[in-house]
């Protein structure tokens, strides 16, 4: 019995109780009027945050926030969380929970708190750490004081001002910018507070307030982010680990990120010299492009690497060469020196990957978290190269399309737009012919091909299976708990192609429902929506699609011998401005139907005043894809 | 202890070989060449082979715990690529792990078909501290693609042999070869447990001696940091140290893939565990490191966080008065006590063991965890002269009590045991919506061990009331309109359910969801919920239009608006470990349906029944029709909790039996 106390006994944690040193105003937090409680999961009751910006290199951040918390769907913000990495300090971090009573049931100080390394799924490397504190309480309203202050060693990323988080309302909120003569900027963003400045000896102190707001609701196939009333805060000149920019242009800060990876893209010996034969003989420079850019995809992966200064310098290319694996910036830094090497003009842009974060054009600073290429060839064509992407072909940036974004040079840096993309660039197009038999299995031979947008779902989800995982794919979408593919060709799923094509054949099992009189044969089994808005009293924001997207099938129907037509469905086939559908089936032989289906979603974004008209259009697609043709047997 | 005399020394490597495993950097172009795994061609790697060592040699007048792996995956596809990511966890602070001798490469085909090996260099890993006692070595290795294969040896050395590591042989991907050795000299006693659904390829032992230099004064101490360091040679002796090899081989092991009707995964993956139970050193008195059950359970009831807990209070007598004041009854009485605790004592949703507050003061917060509330439970329950004591017991997630290893932290909550005139009952307070005969079902089907003074006691944790679902419905068919009413009587764990998935404001909502969402065709016009509050069932009525009814002249109709299944919850062709339902259910349905006099049935789905062998469950759908009235009988039953490998086919087969006949249609024509 000498050691088995160390891992079998759990130790139980005491909590000490430590006053916080901020005093908030209130300590009663049982009266929210009744507008601020509408719709709310939780009230900021009282939130105090001041950034004190010391000279470029150095900032406080503080904190003071009383939050009750209503519902258990907001208990999320009854955990503090507190990031920190090798360029910050968390100096304290205290915390209280106050029950409905006004008792205070547990305190908690920052050794108290736990403290992890940041797994965020994508990151393998990464020196981010958090500590957190975690409050629980089963009745609700419950409040939560906390307090944290927190040294920043470098200015380039100043924390943004979120008053407001959705379905949250708030009482008072305020936030401070003491500067120390940086010429610290700002830009409100669906925010109507104006600053108070004021002029202090040494620094210049701006404030404003936010105060008796209620609830922003969140909404289905919304982007309330955008929508979220905050304030964007960035430097003038600023300095992380001693490398000096400046953000008040976007000609500098681009500037300064050109800069910051000018000697990581030396290729080695080694690399310039696969890079020799790879081209050699090749004169046209689209085809050049292509065969690089192939060569970095099937070389590499991707891994991500956020250490330090990590998370903006690229690693260089001869790591990535070494390795074959880098980050965003390290990959496309690498394809951006292979570009060089040969002669190619191209240049990184930084773009936001989040659909909700779209560039404010008027204010520069970092407002990035993602790096792609563009290629501009000598007869002034672009080619936009996604380069952390294994399998996106030219041209194809994911989710990155018809935004604004920040082309980096050395002059600097540039607002350029990544290429648009409307619905009939997004589209799905699909044959199938289809033989049914008495028993209600079909025969089927079908052709399907991506598009765009509905490309880069499938290259991602095929690219990287097995072959055998690919047909289970294909079975997967093939309405039938009982699917045999004879045949099926996946070569037309290639990275380097700009459509994407799966051709297949084989018995659907039980596509056709059969009695011993009847045949139910859906017209449209194998495309049917699954998009379903409820009903609503009111809309508020707009219906935002990840992309505007077109479907279009046709499907050649052959049924058996010996059965007469008892019912034929009828189609609503509605129209909008934003969308429209159209459902035909046509008679072309005693036993064959042609059906055709068209959807087209023309608009990314729906105001909120049509959302009933949206709700309708998807009722009734969802209806109509699910009507019949129903044969009886002949004689029955 | 027998010593040996001379020098007696069997082979060092009385193993033969196999061909499957290969020294570091013995690279088979033939795995390089696989592109598709034969057994599994879905799999996007496949372990070639992986060998674990662990060994506790005398090191440096220390018994020191060394664990090599050696580990060899061939990436087939993509999505396997971040194999190549690879962390090793080790222990910071007091008994601190080490990890040493990492080699990694990787190892790909090139163009002019030459082995191209890529190895990690040196500074390529990153340690991170996860938290204050735990860290991670991490490395990505170089240079991989999808068809390389990549290689990895590590070794992890400890001072404190109760790290001896458990082994998993199976995992994420299918593996062609799992090894295990392990070297235990004999004054190491372990327990070993081999789980899962899978056979040992080889598994044997051999006994093996070895010379050593020991300190017969003071004996090799095993506790770590504690060596009895002293420089004095004298007392040196030669000793033979005797003890057993063992070696475990699996091959072939198969992915668990995940399908419905899982517990605890751990409870399904092939893997052998090892607990120290006790250590025996010559001339020492042998000490024992784990306990007897016995023993836990006495400890546990003397330890000041949990069996001292339970002391008689004013507070809690005082409730009992409370609670049963005017009751005389013993069984209401102990009823009385259970719904006292539900409604003063919040759960706070997590399941503990220990309680670092006494019994007021969680009672007087009124929010406690699992083993808390169960304490003040017993407590009250023995305050009012009932025998009560408190069961250890282990929910589905934490996995299942293996009786072998005698470890209190295989449990995770408390419930009690009560004795009421003769009879005994198991009870659970934590939900409140969940009466006193009602237990949680993530631990129905399990073991529990009953905090009795000493006599060793499982119980089998059972619940005596059914869990069924019964459901009345008349539905009455017109031309413009489909009326209906539906009624619901449940038992067991469906009330339970209903109550707390259909206690909010919305719960006509609900209803319309569960009973209308997925039918397309239907149009619910109206929907009144009768019921003034939901108990062991609910009334209510709907009307639906259809597009279909008044203008055609045949009219077709499903009559399962309810508890259609419309696809099969399992998918697996085989599946390698046994399916697990929480529960044994009873689900039935009586249907009446009225059609207007001037309609006739022209089709009625077919009757069916289904039965699984050793009344074990059953599925049957009856449908008559008489005149202008349709009757449906449906039913589904399953009356055990876990079916096995071998019975998985006939299960699979019972719902493709029902996703056919419940997708079918009456069938009516108008005259």
């Amino acid at each position: 019995m000498r050691y088995i106390y160390i891992s079998v006994l759990i130790i139980a944690v005491s909590c000490g109780s430590p006053a916080l040193k901020y005093q908030f105003a209130s300590q009663d937090y049982s009266q929210i009027d009744k507008e601020l409680l509408d719709g709310a999961y939780s009230t900021i009751q009282e939130s105090d945050i001041e950034l004190i910006i010391h000279d470029r290199s150095k900032a406080t951040y503080r904190e003071r926030v009383a939050i009750t918390i209503h519902d258990e769907e907001h208990q999320k913000y009854a955990a503090v969380y507190e990031f920190y990495d090798q360029l910050s300090k968390i100096e304290y971090m205290n915390a209280q929970l106050i029950n409905k009573n006004g008792q205070v049931v547990k305190s908690l100080k920052i050794s108290d708190a736990r403290d992890y390394s940041v797994n965020d799924g994508v990151s393998f490397f990464s020196d981010n750490r958090v500590k957190v504190f975690e409050f629980y309480h089963p009745t609700y309203p419950y409040t939560i004081e906390y307090e944290i202050e927190k040294t920043l060693f470098g200015t380039l990323n100043l924390p943004d001002w979120y008053p407001i988080q959705p379905d949250q309302s708030v009482v008072k909120s305020s936030f401070t910018i003491v500067d120390h003569s940086t010429g610290v900027r700002t830009h409100p963003v669906k925010l109507d507070a104006v600053a108070k400045v004021e002029d202090a000896v040494d620094a210049k102190i701006y404030n404003w307030e936010f105060n008796n707001h209620p609830a922003i609701e969140t909404e289905p196939y919304s982007s309330v982010l955008e929508n979220l009333p905050h304030m964007l805060v960035a430097p003038g000149e600023f300095e992380i680990e001693g490398s000096v920019g400046d953000a008040r242009s976007w000609e500098t800060f681009g500037k300064w990120y050109f800069d910051l990876g000018a000697e990581t893209r030396e290729l080695p010996p080694a690399a310039k010299a696969e890079i020799d034969a790879l081209i050699a003989g090749v004169e046209n420079e689209l085809e050049i492009v292509s065969i690089l850019f192939n060569y970095l995809q099937e070389k590499n992966r991707y891994v991500s690497i956020q250490l330090g200064i990590g998370g903006w310098k690229p690693f260089p290319a001869d790591f990535v060469f070494d390795n074959s694996y880098g980050d965003c910036k390290a990959l496309t830094n690498y394809m951006l020196a292979a570009l060089e090497y040969v002669g190619i003009n191209a240049h990184a842009v930084l773009i936001n990957a989040s659909n909700d974060r779209p560039l404010i054009e008027e204010f520069p600073g970092n407002q990035f978290n993602h790096v792609v290429l563009r290629v501009t060839l000598e007869n002034d064509e672009e080619i936009w190269l996604e380069c952390t992407s294994k399998y996106l072909p030219p041209n194809n940036l994911g989710d990155g399309y018809s935004k604004k974004a920040l082309l980096v040079s050395v002059e600097g840096g540039k607002v350029v737009s990544t290429p648009d993309k409307s619905h009939n660039n997004n589209k799905e197009v699909s044959v199938y012919t289809i033989q049914i038999d008495e028993e209600g299995v079909a025969q089927i031979d079908g052709e399907l091909n991506y598009h765009g947008a509905s490309q880069t779902r499938v290259l991602h989800q095929l690219l990287s299976v097995s072959e055998a995982k690919k047909t289970e794919w294909l079975e997967d979408i093939l309405p039938s708990d009982n699917t045999n593919i004879d045949e099926v060709d996946f070569t037309g799923v290639d990275s380097r192609k700009e459509i994407s094509s799966i051709s297949f054949s084989g018995m659907l099992n039980d596509y056709a429902k059969t009695s011993s009189k009847r045949l139910y044969i859906p017209v449209n089994k194998l495309n049917r929506t699954g998009i379903n808005f409820k009903e609503v009293a009111e809309r508020n924001l707009p219906i935002r699609f990840r992309y505007p997207y077109s479907e279009t099938d046709s499907v050649m129907l052959h049924i058996p011998e010996g059965f007469e037509i008892e019912s034929k469905p009828l189609f609503s086939n509605p129209s909008f401005d934003f969308a429209e559908y159209n459902q035909h089936l046509e008679q072309k032989g005693p036993n064959s139907f042609l059906f055709t289906r068209t959807v087209e979603m023309k608009e990314r974004e729906i105001a909120p005043e049509f959302y009933n008209e949206l709700r309708e259009f998807y009722l009734d697609l969802r209806k109509d894809d699910h009507k019949q043709l129903i044969l009886v047997r002949k004689g029955s | 202890m027998k010593i040996f005399f001379g020098g007696l020394f069997w082979g060092l490597f009385f193993f033969p070989i196999q061909a499957q495993v290969q020294k570091f950097g013995d690279i088979l172009r033939s795995d390089l060449q696989m592109a598709v795994y034969e057994l599994d061609s879905t799999a996007s790697a496949v372990v070639l082979f992986e060998v674990g060592e662990s060994e506790l040699n005398y090191i440096n007048g220390l018994f020191q715990l060394s664990t090599k792996v050696h580990r060899r995956s061939k990436i087939l596809t993509d999505d396997a690529l971040d194999l190549a990511d690879v962390s090793i966890g080790y222990r910071l602070g007091d008994s601190e792990q080490k990890v040493n001798n990492l080699k990694a490469s990787s190892y790909c085909l090139s163009d002019e078909n030459e082995i191209v090996e890529s190895r990690l260099g040196k500074g390529d890993t990153f340690t991170e501290n996860s938290s204050s006692n735990w860290a991670e070595l991490k490395f990505s290795i170089p240079n991989v693609r999808s068809g390389c294969i990549i290689e990895y040896e590590y070794e992890k050395s400890s001072e404190n042999p109760i790290d001896f590591p458990d082994w998993f042989f199976q995992g994420d991907h299918p593996t062609l070869w799992s090894e295990y050795n392990t070297k235990i000299p004999q004054f190491f006693k372990f327990l070993t447990v081999t789980r899962g659904y899978q056979e040992y390829y080889i598994q044997e032992s051999k006994e093996y001696n070895e010379r050593y230099t020991l300190r017969p004064s003071a004996g090799p101490s095993v506790r770590a940091g504690q060596q009895n360091a002293g420089s004095s040679n004298q007392g040196m002796q030669d000793f033979m140290v005797e003890g057993l090899k063992t070696r475990y081989v699996m091959k072939d092991i198969p992915a668990i893939k995940t399908e419905p009707y899982m517990r605890a995964k751990i409870d399904y993956l092939a893997h052998v565990r090892y607990q120290l139970a006790g250590v025996e050193f010559p001339g020492e008195l042998p000490s024992r490191v784990i306990e007897t059950w016995e023993e836990v359970v006495d400890r546990l009831d003397e330890y000041r966080n949990y069996g001292d807990r339970l002391k008689s209070s004013r507070t809690l007598s005082d409730a009992v008065k409370t609670a049963t004041q005017g009751v005389s009854n013993n069984l209401d009485k102990m009823i009385a006590i259970y719904n006292h605790v539900q409604d003063k004592i919040e759960w706070d949703a997590s399941n503990r063991l220990y309680m670092d507050k006494g019994l007021d003061e969680y009672y007087n917060a009124g929010i406690a965890h699992s083993s808390a509330m169960n304490f003040i439970l017993v407590q009250m329950l023995r305050e009012a002269g009932f025998e009560a004591h408190p069961v250890l017991v282990s929910t589905a997630a934490n996995g299942e009590i293996i009786g072998l290893f005698p470890e209190e932290r295989q449990f995770n909550s408390t419930i009690t045991y009560v004795a009421v005139d003769g009879n005994y009952y198991l009870l659970d307070p934590k939900n409140s919506a969940r009466p006193y005969n009602i237990l949680p079902f993530n631990i129905l089907g399990t073991q529990g061990l009953m905090m009795y003074p000493n006599q060793l006691i499982w119980l089998p944790i059972d619940q005596i009331v059914k869990n069924s679902s019964f459901k009345n419905v008349n539905i009455s068919i017109a031309d413009d309109s489909i009326r209906g009413e539906i009624s619901t009587q449940l038992k067991g764990l469906y009330a339970v359910n209903i109550d707390e998935l259909h206690s909010g404001e919305d719960f006509k909502q609900a209803l319309s969801d569960d009973y209308f969402g997925r039918e397309t065709r239907f149009e619910l016009s109206n929907l009144t919920v009768n019921s003034a509050e939901v108990l062991d069932g609910y009334d209510f009525k709907f009307e639906i239009t259809s597009d279909g009814i008044g203008g055609y002249s045949t009219f077709y109709f499903n009559p399962m608006i309810m508890d259609r299944l419309s696809a099969n919850p399992f998918k697996l062709e085989n599946r390698t470990y046994p399916v697990d339902y929480n529960y044994p259910f009873d689900e039935s349905i009586v249907m009446t349906i009225t059609f207007p006099e001037n309609w006739q049935v022209d089709e009625l789905p077919k009757p069916v029944l289904y039965r699984l062998p050793g009344r074990a469950g059953e599925f049957r759908r009856i449908i008559k029709a008489e005149e202008n009235t349709i009757s449906l009988n449906y039913r589904l039953k399953i009356d055990k909790m876990r079916f096995m490998p071998e019975e998985y086919e006939i299960l699979k087969g019972m719902y493709d039996q029902m996703v056919e006949s419940l997708n079918e249609n009456i069938v009516f024509t108008k005259l």
